[in-house]
């Protein structure tokens, strides 16, 4: 069960966690993703690796995304606002 | 009736609009949406009155499911089960009404004599699939059964996408007709239909002229005929639908509403992945959501291996093939396309990226050979057409292509080939034309003259239906 200090981690948090998720899933070691980063302007962020990501994700967050969340997820600042009101939820 | 008819843009298409703003600004938005509404099943019923009430009875149907699963009064487990029921029932309508006579015929069956498929029933019945799955995950609140209907019947889209999904469209409904920005969304929206237009009647109707002459005589083609034959098919089909989506979102702007994008130049992809991001997107956003990734999380927590995901992607598109027809063609062409993207993921592996021109090339002409197996009557047609790409008896001739096409047609359909094959690869996307238009003299004379010349293709009577109409 998440302890309340926990549901209120402030945004930043959320990006720090998810920057090794993105540099092990797209095999990048120097890559920094910022809010803006999407499929459009990361080297290999296909089909495969967002569906990679959005499992390590959850893993790493202890949540679930619903199918049709997935859809909505078109870039990083996306991700993190999810992440966030589902933590917080 | 269809989109690309004398009857629907210069009669029916008309009146629709001009009664949607004429409601919208003297009655209100809803008599507006009722006649839409009404509009949309007057259409339907034009292409397919006997299968109305099917269209009307599935969208009663995942009305009255979706109702049920955004009540409280059912506990989760309960609404698990209303759901498979849902989409079991759905599902069962598509497979009996599309596939009774090719699993009849796998059992050694005959035919079911004047067995007709549903006109859109593989859309309506993806949309409603969505529909199910956003309602059971609470991500929509129950829609009105009137704005369900005008979801389920809406005209630009019934009869072959692009594939809506309820939340997106429901929440446009209050802008039917609406006066903010009405004259830059009716200058868009007629700019993109007649982009659809011209793409349809001239650039497809052109390239079919030769692929239809090739397919008659795929046994005698020679090498370059059946390369002929088959980028003709492949430019074809690109055209026909993308020109229907032009088309169906236009005539959707039109009245206000906003549909999804379907094509993004997809031949001018570096790899298939990239290709399914921009072919066909609403329903590669269908596969990818609903298909794949509920295939890659039945595989366990464990982390995604590419070996899982080339597993995921061979039956996801697998299926995806199946659902355009009940053919095996279709299912090995699906199983091609996941074949295609699975081979993307693990040459990614080896870290040896291939120069841009280079991936495009082999990208195509992997999709070419897709096209094939999509277009042929039966998967030894495809083999022989697939066998002549790299052998036959003759090497160099296409007499048996261009000798079916009268001379008159050649020199008609010559020009838009030209183009057709430069402006897949090069120069601005419809939507790209569309989004920087401004309303001056040239755009309109340039709309002007792609609409004349396309009705005098249609009226020269070189047209067919879309090649999507049939799925």
């Amino acid at each position: 069960m998440r302890t309340e200090e926990e549901g209120r981690r402030p945004v930043p948090d959320i990006l720090d966690r998810l920057q090794p998720l993105f540099r092990d899933v797209l095999d990048n070691p120097s890559l920094t993703v910022t809010r803006a980063s999407s499929g459009l302007n990361v080297p290999g962020w296909d089909s495969l690796a967002h569906i990679t990501l959005v499992a390590e994700t959850e893993r790493e967050f202890g949540i679930r995304f619903a199918l049709g969340e997935l859809e909505t997820l078109k870039n990083v600042g996306d991700m993190v606002d999810l992440i966030e009101r589902k933590i917080s939820a | 009736m269809s989109l690309v008819s004398v009857v629907f843009l210069f009669g029916f298409l008309p009146i629709v609009v001009i009664g949607t703003h004429l409601l919208r600004d003297f009655v209100s938005a809803k008599a507006a949406q009722a006649w839409i509404l009404g509009a949309s099943l007057v259409f339907y019923a034009g292409g397919s009155v006997r299968f109305l009430p099917l269209l009307l009875a599935s969208a009663a149907f995942n009305w009255g499911v979706g109702r049920a699963l955004s009540s409280p009064r059912y506990a989760q487990p309960t609404r698990k089960r209303i759901m498979i029921f849902g989409l079991t029932v759905d599902v069962l309508v598509l497979c009996v009404a599309k596939y009774t006579n090719f699993i009849v015929g796998i059992f050694g069956g005959g035919r079911v004599a004047h067995w007709a498929f549903p006109l859109g029933i593989s859309f309506f019945t993806i949309a409603q699939v969505m529909y199910l799955v956003d309602a059971y995950e609470r991500l929509i609140p129950a829609s009105s059964a009137f704005d369900h209907f005008t979801f389920a019947s809406f005209f630009p889209n019934v009869t072959a996408g692009p594939l809506e999904r309820v939340k997106h469209f429901v929440g446009q409904l209050n802008d039917i007709g609406g006066q903010d920005g009405r004259d830059e969304r009716l200058a868009r929206g007629i700019a993109l239909m007649a982009i659809g237009l011209f793409k349809k009647a001239v650039i497809a109707d052109s390239f079919a002229r030769v692929a239809d002459a090739g397919y008659a005589n795929v046994a005698t083609l020679s090498i370059a005929g059946a390369w002929l034959t088959s980028l003709a098919y492949t430019f074809q089909l690109y055209f026909d639908f993308s020109g229907y989506s032009d088309l169906a979102i236009g005539a959707a702007r039109l009245l206000g509403i906003r549909l999804v994008n379907n094509f993004n130049a997809p031949y001018r992809s570096r790899t298939m992945s990239e290709y399914w991001q921009r072919w066909h997107i609403s329903l590669s956003n269908f596969i990818t959501t609903y298909l794949y990734t509920p295939i890659i999380r039945s595989m366990g927590r464990g982390r995604v291996t590419v070996h899982k995901a080339c597993v995921a992607s061979l039956l996801a598109m697998t299926i995806a093939g199946f659902w355009h027809g009940p053919a095996w063609t279709f299912v090995l062409w699906g199983t091609l396309q996941g074949a295609g993207i699975a081979a993307y993921q693990y040459w990614k592996r080896l870290k040896r990226p291939m120069p841009d021109v280079a991936a495009t090339i082999v990208t195509f002409l992997f999709i070419n050979l897709t096209m094939v197996v999509f277009r042929s009557p039966s998967v030894p047609t495809a083999l022989t057409l697939a066998g002549r790409l790299v052998y036959a008896p003759e090497v160099l001739g296409v007499g048996t292509v261009l000798n079916a096409i009268p001379s008159a047609a050649i020199r008609l359909i010559a020009l838009p080939i030209a183009f057709g094959g430069v402006v897949a690869f090069a120069g601005p996307t419809s939507s790209e034309l569309v989004e920087g238009f401004q309303l001056r003299r040239r755009a309109a004379a340039g709309i002007a003259v792609a609409v004349a010349v396309s009705v005098a293709f249609i009226v020269a009577g070189t047209g067919s239906d879309f090649v999507y109409r049939a799925f």
